[in-house]
């Protein structure tokens, strides 16, 4: 009996997890370590044999995997041989055509980076697998489940929105930025006391000003302003 | 082989979450607008220091 369905990306995020058993891998992000295990496994393969891997056994659990063009179909079974869920080939192959059809049909591909593409066809996906009789607890919902996913990655990460987006050496970085400008700053204004200029001509430091402080806040808030615009985080 | 490696974790930032993309908006602006004003500040008092001292 097939007991986990699971689908990721090339990056090896997850973005669809069934479970029929009763586990607290939802609740515990388990998949997410599954996901991660699996696609290193992957490129492990792609790069030493130029293959893929169809099966892993492991003393307690199966995984039986498909690709859907740069996507991964997984099929898990626990506690039984891995005669069994080889039974299942023709059925992952089916669900792997299926999603494949799918991303063409909302145009999707492994570079896509904004996960909430992939609701519509994830939810279709849940659908058909119910037809297949392979889902039976249906209990699959594509923005929670998403939002449990990036929940997961951003703790594991580090980041946090709207409070630290950037690790310590980007933080360094920041805080150089910052004096650097502020420096500036204050090269203009000894520049204007020593040369006697118009006082006036002190409100050219506004934009190193800006600069500087932008840096400082970046480097006391752990937070980058671009990476917040870029919807990104880098967390080194 | 290590390349492709090294670079898992670092597409976990294919993640993107809307409520986080806004929370992190917000705070961007937070932090534009505090170095903005921090910046006017430190220019008029500067100002006043200047035209203090050059009396």
């Amino acid at each position: 009996m097939i007991e986990e369905i699971q689908v990721i990306n090339p990056g090896g995020i997850p973005l669809f997890y069934h479970s029929e058993a009763e586990t607290d891998a939802e609740q515990g992000g388990t998949y997410l370590l599954q996901a991660s295990f699996i696609t290193a496994l992957t490129q492990f393969a792609a790069e030493l044999q130029h293959g893929e891997i169809k099966l892993i056994s492991m003393e307690r659990k199966n995984y039986l995997m498909a690709k859907a063009n740069d996507f991964i179909v997984i099929f898990t079974s626990t506690d039984e041989g891995p005669d069994t869920i080889v039974n299942y080939q023709p059925t992952i192959t089916q669900a792997a055509d299926y999603l494949i059809t799918k991303f063409a049909e909302f145009n999707l591909t492994g570079d896509e980076l904004i996960v909430d593409k992939f609701d519509q066809p994830m939810q279709d996906f849940n659908e058909f697998l119910k037809e297949k009789d392979l889902v039976k607890k249906d209990t699959f919902e594509a923005p929670v489940f998403r939002r449990n996913v990036s929940g997961f990655v951003f703790k594991s990460v580090g980041y946090e929105p709207g409070k630290c987006n950037i690790g310590q050496a980007e933080r360094n970085r920041r805080l150089s930025f910052g004096f650097a400008w502020l420096f500036t700053s204050f090269v203009i204004y000894a520049a204007i006391l020593l040369f006697e200029l118009d006082p006036l001509l002190i409100f050219v430091t506004l934009i190193p000003n800006f600069l500087g402080f932008l840096g400082l806040y970046q480097y006391f808030y752990r937070f980058c302003t671009t990476n917040a615009l870029n919807e990104t985080y880098t967390m080194v | 082989m290590s390349e492709n490696l090294i670079t898992i974790p670092a597409r976990y930032s294919q993640v993107v979450d809307e409520f986080a993309v806004k929370k992190d908006r917000r705070k961007a602006y937070q932090i534009f607008a505090l170095s903005g004003v921090t910046a006017i500040a430190a220019s008029v008092l500067l100002y006043l220091l200047t035209v203090n001292l050059l009396q």
